[in-house]
């Protein structure tokens, strides 16, 4: 299971691979959504932990971005900066998730799971 | 028998001119008769009238029933030796009339010996001098206060509010000895308390001494009601208090005061205290002209205590401002700060979870957890750190002066306010000047300061396009000064705003309340340095502030 971690926060990056780690996840961290672009990463059995407010181009247009490339990824945004507006806009742009930082590690390793058994019960046409 | 007949009309004569000569003395003089004890046998009318006393009264007393006390004892042994010696006295004597009042008499007094040679009686010629007396010692009395009164105004001039306390009580002190009081108070209203709280008190070494911390509230009720109705009042006995100020008695019973004069003080029209001058030792008697006199000093204290109360209020409205200030500022950037602190508790918890779940499945080295640990204890304390400045810069702590260094200042703020200008999607560039010198300050109003003038870089930038979007923030020394720089690219300032930008209530913003400029400068100018903005070429804004690297105050700006 691949988890892909596109954050700006060098520590945050390292953290979040670390639990990815301990429940047998193999993480890859990226510090900007161009960055993570950039890399050739495959769809299969992975998900992406984003951030929102990022330098560059904004978490939040990652799903479109992704959508719109033809990829099957599901985006989880957790970010540090939790308001209603960025919440609805991240709803809409199709996110498989949302959390405030700090996120409780069993809140994400939940959503990462239920997110990936989505992606497998309905995969695109 | 012709001789013995011209000899008695000429002792005829004689006595004849005698009664005459007496009776003449009598009209224009006080005279009075002793025998050699010391014992009136004679007094004139004019005696009598003088000392108030009937003639049967006077008669076979010796002259100390007028003793008024004023002249010391050997005053009246040298008068005595003269006049026993055979010698002509002449002098000036304070008498007390049976009334109490004292007069005074210029007196020449003629021994007029016996055959032996000794005294046979003392015959004393008197003129009242009285009101000569009086008007010479009113007339040194003036003098003598119109140089207190010069004395203690010349206390007060341009005197700093931190000497205040110590030349009231000097005055107090002055007052007391040149008017032979025991002792003066001086009571004000505060806040934090009901009633007159005892500020100032001065009184002679040997009196007791009033309770410590001395109020009037529930105490002096009437004394009370009088000094706020703006009336001085006086008493010489506690018989003459009135019946309201049954309390009153009671607590100056118990203190021993005996007399007490008090005037209230007035600063703009309002009481604000009462100056109260006390005789403990003895009874006193009030004139007109002295309680003129007191007043005259209770206003030049009052005036100055009334500034320093001014000013001192002032002051503490100026920090209240201030921290609103600050407070305000905090709402500003309170998502940043949301931000900041969010980011390296994210970091933690998931972390020690993290730790955690390697632990219950055993698949984790030393190294990994050690690892782990490190970042744990690093974004803890990055997190303390934005707690810690935020507690500097929120917190009501008097703002003690420091060396800082520019430098630092400037790179702290830029941390504390990071997700606020990646919020705005703008670019900083800080260019630091290298050795820096150091300047006297209070760290944390000039954070505020720097805070203060980003926020306004900030919110010039909302129109910019985003690629244009930077704020150059730098540091420079010239002699004598060091000085913050803060460029921006937003809306610049009109012309005709500058000159005024920086007084209270001018805003450019749009909602903007215009006092974060005008709190800017009272803070630099309270370092004794300057804060000046002009418009970029090219658009945008250029604020900077420079401090002195001395301590001394910096000129205008040039």
């Amino acid at each position: 299971m691949q988890v892909y971690i596109v954050d700006d926060e060098p520590s945050i990056c390292t953290a979040y691979a670390r639990l990815a780690r301990s429940a047998k996840m193999e993480p890859r961290t990226f510090a900007s959504v161009e960055e993570f672009l950039r890399a050739e990463c495959t769809d299969d059995n992975a998900c992406v932990i984003s951030d929102v407010r990022m330098p560059g181009i904004s978490g939040l247009e990652l799903p479109g971005l992704l959508r719109r490339a033809g990829r099957h990824l599901p985006v989880i945004f957790t970010t540090a900066h939790d308001t209603a507006e960025t919440r609805e806009i991240a709803q809409q742009a199709g996110a498989a998730a949302y959390f405030q930082k700090p996120v409780d590690d069993q809140a994400l390793l939940d959503a990462i799971a239920w997110a990936l058994g989505n992606r497998s019960n309905h995969p695109e046409s | 028998m012709v001789k013995m007949q011209r000899t008695g009309e000429t002792l005829q004569g004689v006595a004849k001119e005698a009664a005459d000569l007496k009776a003449a003395m009598d009209e224009h003089a006080i005279v009075a008769i002793t025998d050699p004890d010391g014992r009136i046998t004679f007094v004139n009318d004019k005696f009598c009238a003088l000392s108030k006393y009937a003639r049967e009264e006077l008669l076979g007393q010796d002259h100390r029933i007028l003793n008024s006390g004023h002249h010391s004892k050997s005053f009246f042994r040298k008068l005595w030796r003269t006049i026993a010696d055979g010698n002509v006295w002449h002098g000036e004597i304070k008498n007390r009339a049976k009334d109490g009042a004292f007069y005074w008499i210029a007196a020449t007094i003629v021994p007029f010996l016996n055959k032996r040679g000794r005294p046979r009686q003392f015959v004393a010629i008197e003129a009242d001098i009285t009101e000569q007396k009086q008007a010479k010692e009113e007339l040194a009395d003036k003098l003598r206060l119109q140089g207190l009164l010069a004395a203690i105004s010349s206390l007060f001039v341009a005197l700093p509010n931190d000497r205040v306390d110590s030349a009231v009580e000097g005055a107090q002190r002055r007052i007391v000895e040149a008017f032979h009081f025991d002792r003066s108070t001086l009571w004000q209203l505060t806040e934090e308390k009901p009633g007159l709280v005892l500020t100032h008190c001065w009184q002679r070494p040997d009196r007791p001494a009033l309770p410590a911390n001395f109020e009037t509230a529930g105490m002096l009720p009437w004394v009370e009601a009088k000094i706020l109705g703006g009336k001085s009042f006086c008493f010489s006995s506690l018989d003459e208090l009135p019946k309201q100020a049954a309390p009153e008695v009671e607590v100056y019973r118990a203190q021993g005061v005996k007399s007490n004069l008090t005037i209230p003080l007035i600063a703009n029209g309002e009481v604000f205290g009462a100056l109260a001058f006390f005789a403990v030792a003895t009874e006193r008697i009030w004139r007109k002209g002295e309680i003129a006199e007191l007043k005259l000093v209770a206003q030049i204290v009052g005036n100055a205590i009334g500034r320093q109360r001014a000013e001192l209020r002032e002051e503490q409205l100026r920090n209240e401002l201030a921290h609103t200030m600050r407070v305000a500022t905090l709402g500003e950037i309170s998502t940043a700060l949301a931000h900041e602190l969010n980011q390296p508790l994210a970091a933690i918890l998931s972390n020690a979870q993290a730790a955690r779940r390697f632990l219950a499945s055993g698949g984790i080295t030393d190294a990994e957890l050690g690892a782990i640990l490190a970042d744990i204890v690093r974004d803890n304390k990055r997190a303390a750190s934005v707690i810690h400045n935020l507690h500097a810069m929120v917190g009501k702590q008097p703002t003690a002066r420091e060396s800082c260094c520019l430098n630092e200042l400037v790179r702290e703020v830029l941390e504390l306010m990071h997700g606020e200008f990646m919020e705005a999607n703008l670019e900083v560039r800080p260019i630091y000047a290298p050795a820096l010198p150091r300047t006297l300050a209070a760290r944390v109003e000039l954070q505020q300061v720097i805070v203060n003038l980003l926020i306004n870089a900030i919110q010039a930038m909302v129109e910019t396009p985003v690629e244009c979007r930077t704020v150059t923030i730098e540091t420079f020394a010239e002699v004598g000064s060091v000085t913050v720089r803060i460029h921006d690219k937003g809306h610049g300032i009109p012309p005709e705003r500058l000159a005024t930008i920086f007084a209270p209530f001018v805003s450019t913003k749009q909602g903007g309340l215009g006092m974060g400029l005008s709190i800017c400068r009272r803070i630099i100018e309270n370092h004794h340095g300057r804060i000046e903005a002009c418009v970029r070429e090219g658009g945008g804004a250029t604020f900077r502030f420079s401090l002195p690297t001395n301590g001394r105050e910096l000129g205008g700006i040039k």
